[in-house]
């Protein structure tokens, strides 16, 4: 069930009047929680059991882990719930990647795939149950001992296909307070669910029927075509990621929750960190607290800090799918972020602080970032290795003669251009949305809102391509 | 205190209205400048629709045009008297209605322009069925007296089209054949037909109605097979595959084929789908050779003669390297014959005239 579906607005009406009927918070937690079941059962229901396992063993574990009588026990309890989760986790989306490279490695002939159907969002909802048990087992918070809401934790249908990824410490205290739905928060969430609309099916949806035709064949395709592919993918999964995170974050401000942000503008980014700082928030803060720092951070030198970086980014990479391309496109920020440690206390060494740095050195800095950035989406793009090195020979050598420069990709990335600079240059405007209620009656909330939703019905495309994260 | 807050209410209500018919007539003129134009199209129970005499149709799209339909709906100038040229009457689907360019840049506009004794008449309409093509030559035979007819046909057209539930193919219970084969009205067009007042005047409603219709029709579906389960048991459905006893795809093909070439000379023209390749290279798409196939044996049991335009578009990519289908502001390559298209097709029709010439009257003999 995709968002932007007519299944899903019947099935939300339905959840907000039976939300509206049942009083009381314990009730309302059931029904959500029925309600991310049937969500997730829309698309298989047979994996609603594995949801269902994840948050049994992560509710179980996480109490016993708590209730262990030494430290032994609770790190075997913990270690059983990680291995549980990892291996889950390893067994539907990385089992035919191993098979099929150890096959390759060692020659072994006859080896074929296994039958294995990847369960929707199974990496997301691994690392919300992997977070709670690292941070019980850390002591940072408590244990839930309500299975009801420690279910929900996991399943929560807003997130529950792509994220953002979740935090026990964020999610879980919010189920404490009264669980209701507000006409500021219903207001304001609405209104990031249309703006979530307008970056998924009007933007990204129109650039996916450009990048598609192009990565079917970029062989056939001029330099000018692909460099504008290029472009016009790296702002397609910003908006359809972004755009379906604004609508979860939506859907669930509706419902009395909040959601943590996932996406600050990440293509203004002056250098890769802060890409990293800007991009899909709740992974990257994830791999860095349950990651990068228990590798040990920046605690041991330069080499190792090299070292660390790399490894949670290839595992970063890896997350994202069972594929070559995945690693390398996770091993290049991986080195580039390695680079831009390297030239940074380079720099410092002379004296030279990114605060005095001029804004020559930081259009550059943004410049480059964002040639990066967008080069290293060929790989997370591309079908295939050999694809990738059709695209990236393509950009700098003419073998294909087709030019195709589209229209409606032009007209977004225009569109995209003018909105980061008002949010760069303007914030004061971009900072009006969303309208607060006692503005909803005013001329601009009425012309900016009834516009959004015309030219949404008018220029949506009519085969909505699925969420490119749902397939992680 | 409840006097101003009626007042208020007032204000507010007043605003919402103000705003909602400053979107609305945004929303037309915004549709007008840079989507599209009023429907010009007319219910018609035996095609589905037609355009409307005299009417025009503006579409961004695919491709960018302007058009004026002709008095008698077509995309084309009026019919004016032969004065000793060869007239082709074209009758096709979307391919052969070309409303994805301007009128004078279209294959059937390409021929007259590379050979001035040709008067080639456009009858396409998008979306025809294969089954209506006769029903448009029988309405235009009057009108048009063409010396030949040429039937275009897509791979759509030949593969996908007769296959549809809607196509029906009667046999005569004793000899098994075919009797007719015609293609059901959808009903899309009959809801059409109800907002046809509203599609006519305004292009907001227009584009809304292309926008949702799809919606109301799945919707209609679903509705539709709710209610067939409820009505009868799951045992007694109708089981899944193909009807027993429909004739063959290709038997279909030269029934259809058979009854184009009951009167006027008549010529089939397949439009071929490409395959790319890198160094300005193309050939056919398999599967476009697969349905051309099967249509050049059926168009042979029909006795009918079958002309291809596949060295034609093949050759203009070879010499531009660009395809002669697709759009910037669309597909590319994809969708419907562009420019280069238009040419490399209007240069085969120029040469199937030249081929069938012995066959027909001295105003289309070679010249």
């Amino acid at each position: 069930m995709i968002f932007t579906s007519i299944t899903f607005f019947v099935f939300f009406t339905v959840v907000l009047v039976l939300f509206g009927l049942i009083r009381g918070t314990s009730g309302r937690i059931w029904l959500l929680l029925v309600a991310s079941y049937v969500f997730y059962a829309n698309w298989n229901a047979w994996y609603v059991l594995l949801i269902f396992a994840y948050g049994l063993w992560g509710w179980g574990l996480g109490l016993a882990m708590h209730n262990a009588r030494n430290a032994a026990l609770k790190k075997l309890y913990f270690a059983l719930s990680i291995v549980l989760s990892l291996g889950t986790l390893a067994y539907f989306k990385y089992a035919n990647f191993f098979g099929e490279n150890i096959a390759r490695l060692f020659g072994i002939r006859g080896w074929s795939p296994l039958d294995i159907v990847l369960p929707v969002g199974i990496s997301f909802f691994t690392f919300h149950t992997m977070s709670y048990l690292i941070d019980l087992y850390r002591g940072h918070i408590p244990p839930s001992r309500n299975p009801v809401k420690f279910f929900l934790f996991v399943s929560f249908f807003p997130q529950l296909v792509a994220g953002p990824i979740l935090r026990a410490s964020g999610f879980l205290p919010q189920l404490d307070r009264p669980v209701r739905v507000t006409w500021p928060n219903a207001v304001s969430g609405a209104q990031l669910f249309i703006g979530g609309i307008i970056q998924k099916s009007l933007f990204a949806d129109h650039l996916s029927i450009f990048v598609d035709q192009v990565y079917r064949s970029p062989e056939l395709y001029s330099p000018g075509t692909l460099w504008l592919a290029l472009a016009a993918y790296s702002m397609q999964i910003f908006c359809d990621f972004a755009g379906y995170s604004l609508m979860a974050i939506g859907t669930a401000r509706i419902l009395g929750f909040e959601l943590p942000e996932n996406f600050r503008m990440p293509y203004l980014s002056q250098s890769i960190a802060e890409f990293w700082r800007r991009w899909h928030i709740s992974l990257s803060t994830w791999l860095r607290d349950y990651l990068y720092i228990p590798l040990g951070g920046n605690r041991h030198g330069p080499t190792r800090t090299q070292v660390n970086m790399l490894i949670t980014m290839l595992l970063g990479g890896l997350w994202h799918g069972a594929s070559w391309n995945f690693v390398l496109w996770g091993g290049m920020h991986g080195v580039a972020l390695g680079v831009q440690r390297a030239w940074v206390g380079w720099r410092e060494s002379r004296g030279w602080s990114a605060e005095r740095s001029g804004p020559g050195y930081r259009t550059a800095s943004w410049a480059l970032t964002l040639l990066f950035c967008s080069l290293a989406w060929v790989p997370f793009r591309s079908p295939s290795f050999d694809a990738t090195l059709v695209v990236l020979r393509g950009l700098f050598r003419e073998s294909g003669s087709m030019t195709w420069y589209h229209t409606p990709s032009v007209l977004i990335l225009g569109a995209a251009v003018v909105w980061h600079l008002a949010y760069q240059f303007a914030p004061a405007i971009v900072n009006r949305l969303p309208f607060r209620p006692d503005e909803l009656t005013a001329w601009p909330a009425m012309l900016v809102l009834g516009y959004s939703i015309l030219i949404i019905v008018l220029l949506a495309p009519l085969n909505t391509s699925p969420f490119i994260y749902f397939q992680f | 205190m409840k006097a101003g807050g009626a007042r208020a209410a007032a204000r507010t209500l007043g605003r919402g209205v103000l705003a909602l018919s400053a979107i609305v007539c945004g929303g037309e003129v915004l549709v007008r400048l840079f989507i599209g134009g009023p429907s010009p199209q007319v219910y018609d129970p035996e095609i589905g629709y037609a355009y409307r005499p005299y009417s025009e149709l503006f579409q961004a799209k695919e491709g960018y045009a302007r058009l004026r339909f002709n008095s008698l709906g077509l995309n084309d100038a009026d019919i004016v008297p032969k004065n000793g040229r060869c007239r082709v009457l074209v009758i096709g689907d979307s391919y052969t209605a070309a409303f994805q360019v301007p009128r004078e840049r279209n294959f059937t506009s390409a021929a007259e322009q590379l050979d001035n004794h040709l008067d080639v008449v456009n009858a396409g309409r998008d979306g025809l069925f294969l089954g209506d093509m006769h029903t448009v030559f029988n309405r235009l035979a009057g009108d048009v007296k063409p010396d030949l007819v040429v039937y275009v046909l897509s791979q759509r057209a030949v593969e996908a089209d007769i296959l549809l539930p809607g196509f029906r193919v009667l046999v005569a219970p004793g000899s098994g054949q075919i009797t007719d084969a015609v293609m059901q009205v959808e009903e899309k067009e009959l809801l059409k037909q109800i907002f046809a007042p509203v599609l006519r005047v305004s292009a907001l409603v227009t584009r809304l109605s292309a926008q949702l219709q799809p919606m109301v029709v799945d919707a209609m579906k679903e509705l539709e097979k709710w209610r067939d389960m409820l009505a009868r048991p799951v045992t007694e459905s109708h089981p899944a595959g193909p009807a027993v006893g429909r004739p063959s795809s290709e038997d279909v093909l030269e029934f259809v084929f058979r009854r184009f070439a009951a009167q006027t000379p008549v010529a089939l023209l397949y439009i071929n789908a490409l395959q790319y390749r890198p160094n300005h290279r193309a050939a056919v798409a398999p599967s476009s050779a697969d349905a051309e196939a099967a249509a050049r044996r059926a168009a042979a049991r029909a006795s009918v003669r079958f002309f291809n335009t596949a060295e034609y578009l093949i050759a203009s990519v070879t010499s531009s390297g660009q395809p002669p289908y697709g759009f910037d502001n669309a597909v590319r390559p994809g969708g419907h014959l562009n420019d280069a298209g238009h040419r490399a097709v209007g240069r085969a029709l120029v040469d199937l005239v030249r081929e069938m010439s012995p066959v027909l009257p001295s105003a289309c003999s070679a010249k």
